[in-house]
Order: C-alpha cells, then sequence, then structure tokens
C-alpha cells in the first residue's frame, strides 16, 4: 500500500481553504483538524509513550483544551 | 474574480511535497504557493524548480509576501516558525505532529528513547499552549476537561 494514500493532506487543506474564504465573513467555524485536535493527538501519543515506559499501564490522557 | 489564497511553504521534505500537491488538487477556490523557504539552501533550490515556484531566502521574507504559512519544518522547529508567522499576522497550517518534545535547545545527542516519558509529555505540552497562546486573543486556549499531568 502507498504510504502517500494513508496521508489525509488533501482533506484538510481543502477544508482549511474553504474555512480561510469564509473568515472574513465571520464564520465561527474552526477547521476539522484545528489546533485543539492538534493538541489532544500529541497529548494522547506521548501519553502512550508514558503508558508504555509503566509497561502498558493505564494513564490519563490530558486533552481538552478549549478556546476562550 | 476572487483573489487568490497566498501560500508559503517553509520546508522542503517530504511533508512539503505532499502539501504542494494537495495545494494544486483544491478546486473552486484559487490558491497560490507564493514560495519555498527553507535552511536547506540547496533542497529547496531544488524543490521550487521541480515545481515553478520561488526560493525565498528567509522566513522574514517570506512573511511579508503571504497570508498563509504552510509549517513543513521538522517537529523541532514546528514551534519557533509557527509563532514568528503567528506574530506576523499569518494564518498557519503545521505538519503532524504538531508539536513534541526533542530535547534541549542544541543537545543533537538526545534519545527520546531513554529520556523519561512523563517529562516529555508535560514538554511536549507545554509548547502545544504555547503556539496556541500565540494565535490571536479571541482563541486563547484553557484547558477544561482535564489536567495537565503533574
Amino acid at each position: 500500500m502507498s504510504k502517500g494514500f494513508l496521508r489525509t493532506d488533501y482533506t484538510d487543506i481543502e477544508d482549511y481553504c474553504q474555512i480561510h474564504i469564509t473568515f472574513e465573513d465571520g464564520t465561527d467555524r474552526q477547521p476539522k483538524s484545528g489546533m485543539l485536535v492538534a493538541s489532544d493527538t500529541v497529548a494522547a501519543l506521548y501519553a502512550a509513550y508514558v503508558s508504555a515506559e509503566r509497561r502498558g499501564a493505564e494513564v490519563d490522557v490530558p486533552i481538552g483544551l478549549t478556546l476562550e | 474574480m476572487q483573489k487568490p489564497i497566498w501560500v508559503g511553504i517553509v520546508g522542503c521534505g517530504n511533508a512539503a511535497v505532499f502539501h504542494y500537491a494537495s495545494f494544486l488538487r483544491v478546486t473552486g477556490i484559487p490558491v497560490e504557493v507564493v514560495g519555498v523557504t527553507s535552511l536547506q539552501k540547496a533542497r529547496h533550490e531544488e524543490f521550487a524548480v521541480r515545481r515553478g515556484i520561488r526560493t525565498i531566502d528567509t522566513l522574514a521574507d517570506l512573511l511579508s509576501e503571504v497570508e498563509v504559512v504552510d509549517n513543513c519544518t521538522p517537529g523541532y522547529a514546528h514551534e519557533p516558525v509557527s509563532i514568528a508567522a503567528l506574530d506576523a499576522g499569518k494564518h498557519v497550517i503545521v505538519e503532524k505532529p504538531f508539536t513534541g518534545y526533542y530535547g534541549p535547545p542544541g543537545a543533537e545527542a538526545f534519545e527520546g528513547n531513554r529520556f523519561p516519558k512523563q517529562t516529555m509529555l508535560t514538554r511536549a505540552l507545554s509548547i502545544s499552549g504555547r503556539v496556541i497562546a500565540a494565535a490571536p486573543s479571541a482563541l486563547a486556549p484553557t484547558r477544561s476537561r482535564a489536567p495537565r499531568p503533574s
């Protein structure tokens, strides 16, 4: 399987572009792959490392940033 | 006619290749990749020539010409490049993963597999927070559902 098939760059970038052109119209929609999802993904990745270091122990995944 | 979204790419590795191809596929919305900049001068020259776009010498020069910065740098550079772009009032796209912990500055011998993972988690999330906090003040982040790890 091509590695490229697994990437979602195109859908993410097109979603961003659609938001960009409506930004000046006052839309409040965030990109589907916005910064909060991105931050939560980092939290999940590194929490998995923590769990692995503890031989698979359950660990908290500190997600939940919100925007004021 | 709608004006194009002017994009500048920072970095010229695989992520830049995929992102550039993705911008070309966007339909119904005019998008123009203005140019590319990178610390890898020889590689970014080749990247630009193959795609018929401009090489731009520095990030500062690129920031003066674009609306959107596509941050395709290695993970350790996501924070400084993104914050510089946000401080300049630009929109930013960041290659995944958004951030991470890659050791102290200049620590070329850093080995993540030998470093305490809880510390890496805490520091990676601190970096995420700093990048998000650099976004416009109306989007200031708060953590509401779960506390950060101690």
